[in-house]
């Protein structure tokens, strides 16, 4: 079942075309990878499905309903949430209180209570330092606790910008488990990733992107075994 | 843990229980010593606290920079004076129905909601400004507040000699007449003056030891309405759009209607305390030190040098700006300089503000972090 399709998407940023029509689908329980260079449009592809830009053309439909031109709030309510590029961890408040804002379009307490336990499970290193303050946290922490605020909101696909972004390799692969662990309590994950090797091996599905445009897309198995994208984004020499 | 927590709150609570009695005994203390004159002082005081908490919710709890404020304060002032003193008459499809002429309370009602009304106005095309262009758009918007008010909005016959019933809108189905209509509408440059003290039950509010009591009560209602905010929902959304805007819009919240609500409850508190001021001096006029750009500053300073985001702040930053100025009162020439120094060495040696609002909760989650830590 196709939960998320992307449809001849276009994003401006004032008169510069950054999105040039782009089309893309994930089926439900899977995790999909964006790769491309730098400037390829990755980014704005996650913040044009997020709601934090409009799109010029185009359709998004999350379960057959249009959330393109949504508000943010709106489209966070619906299931989508975005965890950003560099984090932005709010440092002057505690790990327990950055919880708390990724569930605030949740109005049940309870609940909140019920999904933070969640999250302090999956994310033990959280609970031990729940009242330490967000900017105070090393990297790899601030990275769990951007995914575990974006998990607050109880998503059904969570948008994964760059969760490599100043981790040493050790962290990056417990990020990567994690992400898998996520994957496999049910939530659709869309991960945008410049370690493409790392990206693929853990998804289903993968896409290429160029200046705007998704040049390649097929199962990631396919992907890593194509020799022009071997040679273009895994490295390997011929 | 846990016990260091309490010990600190129940500290607290005893400050705020001294400063409270303080604040109650104050003028009983001037009274004996046959000191009017720094009780109306101490009346002004507590308005500016009342101004200073508005202040607050706008720049200390969203992050705000509002320098339109005294634009609400001169609403609030206008509709107590308006409805205290003049009367229209209304004529809808021949039924008639008179509305002005209200005491002081009902007044003041009204004035709270036009205040916030004129706040969604004002700020409704301004939310997606940021940072200092938004200061710059909410100066304009608040100085075009005043200028309302001086130009009148309908044309005063010059002097005494008005006649008894002026007609401002004629029309088959509606027509509205100004039944005293001496000064116009604003009174322009001159103001209005002639306004009722407050009264309830027969109990007139007439001299400055009896509204000092009266304005402290809204002090309390004020701060009990932003105590119960600190910790809402509303509060939490707003420390996030003050903290990072763009990664609160991300989280969901939304941004644009929580702003708006902070331009809309500061605006309403700030016409409370207008309505306050006319019924403590009678006579109002769009003067710019009163309801003027530096009025606005004024505020912004209160906030600012009490500390952002901090009710105790509000209490000693307006007591340092406007208790400082009336001490130093026998040197009228020198007087600002004097405010002047002392603001210069607040900001070398408490950059932060004189009580900084998460103070007290930053020590505790710092102590904390540390402890588990080791």
């Amino acid at each position: 079942m196709k939960l998320l399709e992307v449809e001849n998407l276009e994003t401006c940023y004032g008169n510069l075309k950054v999105l040039k029509g782009i089309t893309f689908s994930i089926e439900k329980g899977q995790i999909a990878a964006l790769l491309g260079a730098n400037g390829a449009g990755k980014s704005t592809t996650l913040k044009t499905i997020s709601g934090l830009l409009k799109p010029l053309n185009g359709s998004i439909m999350l379960e057959n309903e249009d959330i393109a031109r949504l508000e943010t709030h709106k489209i966070i309510g619906l299931g989508i949430t975005h965890v950003p590029e560099g984090r932005f961890i709010f440092s002057t408040l505690s790990v327990d209180e950055n919880l708390e804002i990724g569930a605030h379009i949740i109005n049940d307490k309870k609940r909140v209570l019920e999904i933070k336990e969640e999250v302090y499970n999956m994310f033990p290193r959280l609970r031990e330092r729940y009242k330490q303050l967000g900017g105070t946290l090393s990297g790899g922490e601030q990275q769990m606790l951007a995914i575990g605020r974006g998990l607050m909101a109880n998503p059904k696909i969570l948008l994964l910008d760059e969760p490599s972004l100043g981790l040493s390799p050790k962290l990056f692969m417990m990020i990567m488990d994690k992400i898998v662990e996520i994957r496999d309590k049910g939530v659709t994950i869309l991960i945008v990733e410049q370690n493409a090797k790392a990206a693929l091996k853990i998804s289903d599905k993968g896409f290429i992107m160029e200046t705007g445009r998704i040049v390649k897309s097929g199962t990631a198995n396919e992907l890593l075994n194509d020799p022009v994208i071997q040679q273009a984004y895994l490295g390997k020499k011929t | 843990m846990q016990k260091k927590y309490s010990i600190l709150k129940s500290k607290l609570a005893i400050a705020y229980l001294l400063t409270f009695i303080l604040f109650l005994l104050l003028p009983i203390v001037l009274d004996y010593s046959n000191n009017p004159y720094w009780i109306s002082i101490g009346v002004n005081y507590l308005i500016w606290i009342i101004l200073g908490l508005a202040m607050n919710i706008a720049l200390g709890y969203a992050g705000l920079f509002q320098l339109g404020q005294a634009g609400f304060y001169a609403v609030g002032a206008y509709v107590v004076a308006i409805l205290n003193v003049k009367i229209f008459t209304f004529v809808i499809y021949g039924i008639t129905f008179k509305i002005g002429g209200y005491s002081f309370f009902p007044s003041l009602l009204i004035a709270l909601v036009i205040s916030c009304i004129v706040g969604y106005l004002f700020s409704r095309p301004i939310l997606r400004l940021r940072g200092d262009y938004l200061c710059i758009a909410t100066i304009g918007l608040g100085e075009i507040i005043r200028y309302i008010l001086t130009n009148d909005l309908i044309n005063a016959p010059p002097g005494d000699y008005a006649p008894p019933m002026k007609i401002l809108g004629t029309g088959k189905s509606l027509l509205i007449i100004l039944d005293n209509p001496v000064g116009g509408l604003t009174g322009g440059p001159n103001g209005i003056s002639g306004i009722a003290r407050p009264e309830i039950l027969g109990f007139t509010f007439d001299t400055p030891f009896k509204y000092y009591y009266l304005v402290m009560f809204f002090v309390l209602l004020v701060l009990f309405v932003m105590k119960r905010l600190e910790n809402s929902r509303l509060g939490r959304a707003w420390t996030y759009i003050r903290e990072d805007e763009t990664a609160a819009q991300s989280m969901g919240v939304d941004i644009v209607h929580y702003k708006l609500l902070a331009f809309i409850i500061s605006a309403g508190i700030a016409g409370i305390a207008g309505g306050l001021y006319a019924g403590r001096y009678t006579v109002i006029s769009p003067a710019p030190d009163v309801f003027g750009f530096g009025a606005s500053v004024l505020m912004f300073c209160i906030v600012v040098l009490g500390g952002i985001g901090s009710i105790p702040g509000v209490l000693v930053g307006s007591l340092g700006l406007v208790l400082l100025p009336e001490i130093f009162r026998s040197f009228p020439e020198a007087r600002y300089l004097f405010v002047g120094i002392a603001m210069l060495l607040m900001m070398i040696f408490r950059p932060h503000g004189l009580i900084p609002g998460n103070m007290l909760s930053f020590n505790k989650k710092y102590c904390d972090a540390c402890s588990s830590n080791t």
